[in-house]
């Protein structure tokens, strides 16, 4: 009997284990043969040129000069330390983010919620919400530029309404920045609000209705509940607000051009002067080689920090 | 009794006052960029500083679209538009194409550097663009594609963010749909375009927003790559409007409005899988 | 089974071709027509030619131009003209510096005048005083040939000049019985300037409107240089090594100091709206010749004195120039389309368009609005005290350091610690040029 099994069983192990085989180098081929064309792609029109701006930054590549570049080490990169421009684009980079990621998320899922409800409308005022997101940024950032104008803006014309002396908005050093964040909160908001109403909707609702029957009021449950469960989208939309803040150049290139006395220059906007306008390709491409790997240590750390808070 | 619905009543009148106030606020340069349009160059900046900002014109003032007509006879829009349209639905039917292949392959199948590949793309959301415009332009123009379609499109198909999205879609997808069709002896493209694609609308609905969102708007690469007058796209028409004093602000508001209409009605029908799509983005990180 | 994979291999080139496939045309059309240009019929010199957008009526002279030459010149040159993108901000230097890199320039550019030495240093663009003549050379006035000189030989040729006037509104002139001057010897120094401009601001009225609200750029450098210049100082060194000692001499710093008391005295607003001197809310504005075509829409009775001046009258000066590209196989040919586009009736025909001041002196005498006020005052101007920019490679910087301090005087801040700080900036840039 014992060994009638064994002689039953070989064959179909051995077809087990072609199988398995079989279905590995299966998947090796399929795994590539789906991956290869967006590889391909973003080998030659990303990587590619990202490691020739790598190159560039040991070069003082001047554009008008192109065929005279020449190989000058490290250079590039300890002007970076010396270069007062830098530190002050790193410092208003540093402080728009800090604000902008925490305040933009919080709007977000403030408008999320309000849209959660039952409502009559909700897909006009869904649509409302997220139409500045819609709108090209250049578009947007005039807009505002008018409306933060001292003399006649719309803004101090309300503010005057309620006996709020006009405020100097962006033409004041210190409140150029603030007003470039609360208008950028405005305009994309919208989108992280779609993801945290994804979230929401995702959320099983026996949850809230177990919660309820324990007792919970409803701040309870946007505690106990709400909040625990839009966990990893929080994450997903904290890791990209921030990365695209780090980003930020359209608004202070339209709105201030960097000023007044640099306080809205940024770091990507700093890159993209010196190497388009100043044609010093070499230290602009040393600049984005250190703000790639900052913002990859920074994306790094957050993992980090998130991945091991989850239970 | 009554007084809890009074109590209900109130806090509904109330909330939707608030959410009305707050769409305005979201609202307001939509509005304005409508009703500047149709206003005459002294009128607009008459009343930017009123609320008249958001009130169309008294209809005596010569007529309505005086700017749409004047801004249509100063620049080809139409073609810049027709370009528009092809460069970002090219990017995007394109890369729906290569960006869900991708993603379903770093969500379901199991080979080897698959983490490897899924860091790479992801890292590649961090560059800044304008910092490999010169390198990239080079290389496109190395290939003879200056001034063509190709070179507006091809470079951004590929696309880590689309990658990303589709990946924690198919992540989440039912794997029995998958085995069934596989017994049935379809290939592993087949089962892909036969019937996952099909049953995967939401999230191909929310990629192709967003790309088109994104590219909408490009402007440096198209400004670069393509100098031609007919190659344009719409945004560098946009600054045709802007680009000398005195700048005809009616003529922009109307060019503006015609340029972000194809945007807002695109989001209008596809919003409902959009959030759908969207529900994936958290899972599994 | 097969029948199966066939059906999805199909469905996927399907999707495939159906996206790529309409580009695929489109491309190879496109190559086509420029394969065509390079190898047309023999005999025929073609050229390649970029021009920058600006104003419809503008462009639309410039392409008739370009196709009377064609024509004059039948089988013998053909141009093919490109109007590339210029936003008035960095968008058509974006287009020439990807082109550069690339060494897809084209044979005849357009280029903006202070932009001609970094591209001659550079060696992109060609001298061309083996091909003009001395008689034409004499005819253009003193800030054209200033702008396209660079190491003492000649460059670039333009075909319009620019100019910044004083422009009043009469009607507030009547009211306070403030008269103009009318000739650059009577040009306002700046103490008569400045107690004019605190006589004609009131409670809802700026004396003077300096059109800052184009934002930090260009314009800053362009409208106040001349501030410096008259004051006796330079942007500059002669030999284009140094700005320190220049850009914050003494001279300089005086003059900052000065557009620093234009703000604090309020006569001058940061933030001006669009149409503020058009609309009455400015009294004076120091404006390009585009303000006449808007004060003339806007139906204002204004008027142009001269540029104000410390000791010695200066104005700005300056506009798009074309030069001929160092690779350019057929030189000779290239300059006669250079020549071409500023000759008289180009030059005449182009002011005519633009209402900006021709770059020739024939020009000026056959323009009769040129014989008359007001502008007169902008042909004095571009004739008698016109300046061009520095012409130094480290341009780019300079005129961002120059706009940052002025904006920073607007702001109060100290002038001469701004300017030492902005020195620093330039040095490090002319390092590179003076090896």
């Amino acid at each position: 009997m014992e060994t009638n099994k064994k002689i039953n069983l070989k064959p179909i192990r051995a077809q087990k284990r072609f199988n398995m085989k079989t279905q590995k180098t299966q998947e090796f081929i399929n795994g590539y043969l789906f991956l290869l064309p967006a590889l391909l792609l973003l080998g030659v029109f990303l990587l590619y040129p990202m490691g020739m701006a790598f190159y560039y930054s040991f070069t003082d590549f001047y554009i008008l000069r192109p065929d005279q570049k020449q190989f000058i080490g490290l250079e590039n990169f300890t002007y970076i330390f010396q270069d007062a421009e830098f530190k002050q684009a790193f410092k208003n980079t540093a402080y728009f983010a800090l604000l902008v990621v925490p305040i933009q998320m919080a709007v977000a899922l403030g408008l999320a919620l309000l849209i959660n409800q039952k409502l009559k409308c909700k897909v006009f005022f869904r649509t409302a919400y997220f139409s500045p997101v819609v709108m090209s940024l250049v578009v947007v950032s005039i807009l505002w530029t008018f409306l933060y104008n001292p003399n006649e803006g719309l803004i101090n014309e309300m503010l005057g309404i309620f006996g709020i002396s006009p405020q100097p908005f962006l033409t004041s050093p210190n409140q150029a920045m603030n007003s470039i964040i609360v208008m950028s909160v405005w305009q994309g908001a919208g989108f992280q609000m779609l993801i945290f109403l994804a979230g929401l909707q995702n959320i099983p609702k026996h949850l809230y209705e177990a919660a309820s029957i324990d007792g919970a009021n409803p701040l309870q449950q946007f505690w106990n509940v709400t909040l625990p469960g839009l966990r990893n989208v929080s994450i997903f939309i904290f890791v990209t607000i921030t990365i695209a803040a780090v980003k930020l150049l359209v608004q202070p290139m339209i709105m201030t051009q960097g000023g007044p006395l640099g306080s809205t220059k940024t770091l990507v906007y700093h890159i993209y002067e010196v190497g388009f306008n100043y044609r010093d390709v070499g230290y602009a491409s040393a600049m984005a080689v250190v703000f790639t790997i900052l913002v990859l240590i920074i994306t790094i750390i957050q993992r980090k920090f998130t991945g091991e808070e989850r239970g | 009794m009554s007084v809890m619905k009074k109590r209900l009543l109130v806090k509904n009148i109330i909330l939707y006052i608030f959410m009305t106030l707050l769409a305005f606020i979201f609202l307001f340069p939509l509005i304005w960029m409508l009703v500047s349009s149709l206003k005459n160059e002294f009128q607009i900046f008459e009343d930017i500083s009123s609320f008249k900002a958001f009130l169309p014109p008294a209809p005596n003032e010569g007529g309505y679209f005086a700017n749409y007509v004047a801004a249509f006879e100063r620049v080809d829009l139409f073609r810049y538009m027709l370009n528009s349209l092809i460069y970002t639905f090219g990017i995007l039917i394109c890369g729906l194409v290569v960006n869900s292949m991708a993603g379903y392959a770093l969500a379901r199948f199991n080979f080897p550097l698959r983490h490897f590949w899924l860091a790479v793309i992801i890292a590649t959301l961090i560059i800044p663009p304008e910092s490999i415009f010169l390198p990239l332009y080079v290389l496109v123009y190395n290939f003879g594609w200056v001034n063509t379609y190709t070179g507006l499109i091809v470079p951004f198909i590929a696309n880590a963010f689309s990658i990303f999205l589709f990946r924690q879609f198919f992540l989440d997808f039912p794997k029995e749909i998958e085995e069934a069709a596989k017994i049935d002896g379809c290939s592993q493209i087949g089962i892909f375009f036969r019937i996952i694609v099909p049953l995967s609308k939401p999230i191909f609905a929310t990629v192709a927003i967003f790309t088109f969102i994104n590219h909408w708007n490009d402007f440096l690469w198209p400004l670069v790559v393509a100098t031609e007058d007919q190659m344009r796209t719409i945004q560098i028409g946009l600054q045709y409007f802007m680009n000398q004093p005195p700048v005809q602000w009616g003529q922009v508001m109307a060019a503006l409005t015609v340029t972000t209409i194809p945007m807002l009605l695109i989001f209008i029908f596809l919003q409902r899988y959009y959030v759908q799509g969207l529900a994936h983005t958290g899972s599994k990180n | 089974m097969s029948r199966a994979k066939l059906f999805c291999v199909f469905m996927l080139m399907v999707v495939l071709l159906a996206a790529c496939g309409n580009n695929n045309q489109e491309t190879s059309t496109d190559e086509g027509s420029s394969v065509d240009e390079s190898q047309a019929g023999a005999g025929v010199t073609e050229l390649s030619m970029w021009i920058h957008q600006s104003g419809e009526e503008e462009t639309e002279f410039y392409k008739k131009r370009i196709e009377e030459f064609n024509e004059a010149h039948d089988g013998e040159i053909k141009i093919n003209v490109e109007v590339v993108m210029d936003d008035g901000g960095s968008s058509y230097n974006d287009s020439l510096n990807a082109a550069l890199v690339a060494g897809n320039l084209p044979d005849v550019l357009a280029l903006d005048g202070p932009f001609v030495a970094s591209y001659a240093d550079a060696e992109i663009i060609a001298p061309i005083d083996e091909y003009i003549s001395d008689e034409d050379k004499e005819d253009f006035v003193d800030s054209i040939l200033q702008q396209g000189t660079y190491n003492e030989q000649l460059y670039s040729l333009g075909a319009m000049e620019s100019s910044v006037v004083l422009y009043y509104n009469k009607e507030i002139f009547e009211e306070e019985g403030i008269e103009a001057p009318t000739t650059i010897e009577d040009a306002w120094t700046w103490d008569e300037f400045m107690a004019v401009a605190k006589q004609l601001t009131t409670d809802d009225r700026y004396g003077l409107n300096l059109f800052m609200d184009y934002g930090v750029g260009e314009w800053y450098t362009y409208m106040g240089a001349p501030f410096i210049w008259s004051n006796g100082g330079e942007l500059i060194s002669e030999d284009g090594t140094t700005v320190d000692g220049y850009l914050n001499g003494p001279e300089s710093v005086k003059a900052f100091e000065y557009v620093k008391s234009l703000f604090e005295e309020g006569v001058v607003s940061l933030t001006p709206s669009e149409t503020q001197f058009e609309s009455g809310n400015a009294a004076m504005a120091l404006g390009g010749p585009w303000i006449a075509v808007s004060a003339e829409n806007a139906g204002l009775d204004y008027g142009m004195m001269p540029y104000p001046y410390s000791e010695v009258p200066k104005s700005p000066s300056g506009s798009m120039a074309y030069a001929i590209s160092t690779q350019a196989e057929h030189p000779e040919a290239a300059y006669k389309v250079m020549q071409w586009m500023t000759n008289e009736e180009s030059v005449i025909g182009l002011s005519e368009v633009t209402g900006m001041p021709p770059a020739r002196k024939s020009a000026f005498e056959s323009m009769e609005e040129y014989n008359e006020l007001p502008k007169k005052i902008m042909r004095d101007q571009v004739v008698q005290t016109a300046h061009a920019r520095p012409t130094t490679p480290a341009y780019p910087v300079l005129t961002d350091a120059f706009a940052q301090a002025f904006h920073a005087m607007a702001l109060g801040e100290d002038a001469q610690s701004t300017l030492d700080q902005q020195v620093t900036r330039v040095e490090r840039e002319l390092r590179r040029f003076n090896q």
